[in-house]
């Protein structure tokens, strides 16, 4: 895969889940010379569902976060670089991202669901980034690691896709101990409906406080007053 | 991004002062700052009001500037009592989604001596911004804030939390993109309020075409601004919001590509080549062309302007008539894909009207 053909994906509209999936076929080492560095990262697997789903992603995340420190220490703006993303899921996580995202694959090697290679897409939007089946991992342990300096709440961020996917794909994910408060206090909600509510609720109370001002306490205090206020039997005048 | 007045808060905007901001920056390789006012003509047009432009310039190796507001405080002390200086803050919050950065930049505030508020933000003294660390658009807006846990809202009779906002500028926005798209791509696109303006009342977007073109729109419909500037990628605001710049697209894109073309074919008339043409358009004809004069010739290469001159002077002399009434409608509605813009509202009019009916 040379680096032109990685960034012609880009544009998926272009291209299409269906000549994406057909890019596996050619693959080369490290294609970016602008990067000074190294990437040295096994080969993982991921479950396509399951018990092991989640724990098996949790690993990769932990293990890609990690290789990439040295590679982000030489050249910090390779994790901005979209092709960059998408190298990694076509090349290097690429048996693990077409199990994770395409089903596996049938017996002739063709992907069982071509669609899910919208995953290996990146983009800059916050909605790209979160649906970029790699960068989504690196963005569940690097907010784990500025929020607690370990890896404790990858799990957690990463245990539920909607959730993941609420959190993330609006500003307030660009927080990371907002992003684990949510994340840790949402799970407490079992209705999907609920948790959209007070996530939408969220963004409305975030249009009138500057969460930058506020220490993590209060930041789960003001999770936990959403939460309160709009989930279930509360005020049902948003998101509705 | 704040759209509309916040709903808990008693404030309002903090205006720009004046002749008080300072935008400096500096080129690679040098040392010195350059100010606004120093920098050559081809430059100047990268400090827009609220939007600078650096989109596709890879000779900057960094900026500051200094941000000065005023505020009349007298309906945040009719709400929530009179304040005093430990109980507000004023700053800017910085967002880039493509680093994944937010951040809090504290700047500094006085109330002078008849009781406005002044505030001020100068970048140099805690927000470096280095262009190449950054990527996309940065957004930067202008807020104060109350640090206070125990402020009450009188007049709502609500309690208001520490880091609530109290009073807003509208965000600056730095644009980095390599390679801009759409209107943005020639345009300056700026908020206004049309009120002044005589015979644009009615009107919600207006074009300035001169060689820093500006596309205003009408700030005074705060229903149309609220759905231009929101951010969601789907659902019902996102699909009114794709409509309606789809029909500003439209309208705008046709009436620059006249005038390129109008341009155009008075230096043809001189008996002038491609090349000469092209050096004899004014800037933003030059520019029209540049980025959408490929849509009326669809061969050669896109992005070189002499092939779409020289394919221009064959198609021309067919005539004009029908380059204008109808390749240009029929070639815009497929570059901006109006059509799936227009099924998005339609199928979002056939959900309501079904859901009435089960209602």
């Amino acid at each position: 895969m040379s680096k032109i053909k990685v960034q012609r994906l880009i544009n998926a509209d272009q291209w299409g889940s269906e000549r994406i999936a057909n890019a596996f076929d050619h693959k080369v080492a490290f294609p970016f010379e602008e990067y000074p560095g190294d990437l040295y990262l096994e080969s993982f697997e991921i479950a396509s569902s399951g018990n092991r789903l989640v724990e098996t992603e949790v690993n990769l995340a932990f293990a890609l976060h990690q290789a990439l420190l040295p590679l982000r220490t030489a050249s910090p703006n390779i994790v901005r670089d979209n092709s960059f993303w998408m190298w990694l899921g076509l090349d290097v996580c690429a048996e693990a991202m077409i199990e994770r995202w395409c089903g596996g694959r049938k017996s002739d090697g063709t992907l069982k669901t071509p669609n899910g290679a919208s995953y290996f897409v990146a983009g800059m939007s916050l909605r790209a980034q979160v649906r970029c089946g790699v960068k989504r991992l690196w963005i569940a342990a690097e907010t784990s690691q500025r929020c607690e300096g370990d890896y404790s709440h990858v799990h957690s961020l990463l245990v539920n896709r909607d959730i993941f996917v609420g959190i993330f794909e609006r500003t307030c994910g660009l927080d990371a101990e907002l992003a684990v408060e949510l994340a840790t206090q949402l799970q407490e909600i079992t209705k999907e409906d609920d948790r959209r509510r007070v996530l939408t609720a969220l963004q409305v109370v975030l249009s009138t406080v500057a969460i930058e001002l506020l220490n993590r306490r209060e930041k789960a205090d003001l999770v936990k007053f959403v939460i309160d206020e709009f989930s279930s039997s509360g005020l049902k005048v948003l998101g509705e | 991004m704040i759209k509309g007045y916040p709903a808990y808060t008693c404030f309002g905007k903090l205006s720009p002062q004046d002749g008080q901001t300072k935008k400096l920056l500096r080129f690679k390789g040098q040392a010195a700052w350059v100010e606004e006012s120093k920098l050559e003509a081809a430059d100047s047009v990268i400090w827009g009001e609220e939007k600078w432009d650096f989109s596709g310039r890879t000779n900057i190796e960094d900026i500051k500037f200094v941000l000065s507001y005023k505020a009349d405080p007298k309906q945040v002390f009719d709400a929530y009592g009179k304040l005093s200086a430990d109980e507000l803050e004023f700053g800017v919050r910085v967002w880039n989604f493509a680093t994944r950065r937010r951040s809090w930049h504290k700047g500094s505030f006085k109330v002078n001596t008849s009781g406005n508020i002044e505030a001020t933000f100068d970048s140099s003294l805690g927000l470096h911004i280095r262009l190449a660390d950054f990527d996309g658009k940065i957004e930067i807006t202008p807020l104060l804030l109350t640090t206070s846990s125990a402020l009450r809202d009188s007049k709502r009779k609500i309690r208001i939390q520490r880091g609530t906002i109290l009073g807003w500028a509208d965000p600056i926005v730095i644009d980095l993109q390599a390679k801009k798209t759409g209107l943005g791509s020639i345009f300056d696109i700026r908020w206004k309020s049309f009120a002044a303006d005589e015979g644009a009342e009615n009107q919600f977007f207006r074009v300035e075409w001169n060689h820093s073109p500006i596309l205003y729109l009408n700030e005074d419909n705060q229903m149309l601004k609220q759905v231009l500037m929101t951010d969601a990628p789907v659902g019902r605001a996102a699909r009114v919001r794709d409509a309606i710049n789809s029909l500003i697209a439209h309208q705008v894109i046709s009436g620059v590509l006249s005038a390129a073309l109008f341009e155009f074919c008075a230096l043809e008339e001189n008996g002038l080549g491609p090349t000469e043409i092209i050096e004899d358009l004014s800037p933003q004809n030059e520019a029209a062309l540049r980025q959408w004069g490929w849509m009326l010739t669809h061969r050669g290469e896109s992005a070189r302007i002499d092939d779409i001159a020289s394919d221009l002077l064959q198609e021309i002399e067919s005539g004009m008539d029908t380059i204008l009434a109808e390749r240009v409608a029929a070639r815009i509605q497929q570059e901006i894909n109006t059509a799936k813009a227009v099924d998005e509202l339609l199928n979002a009019l056939v959900e309501d009207v079904v859901n009435n009916v089960e209602d």
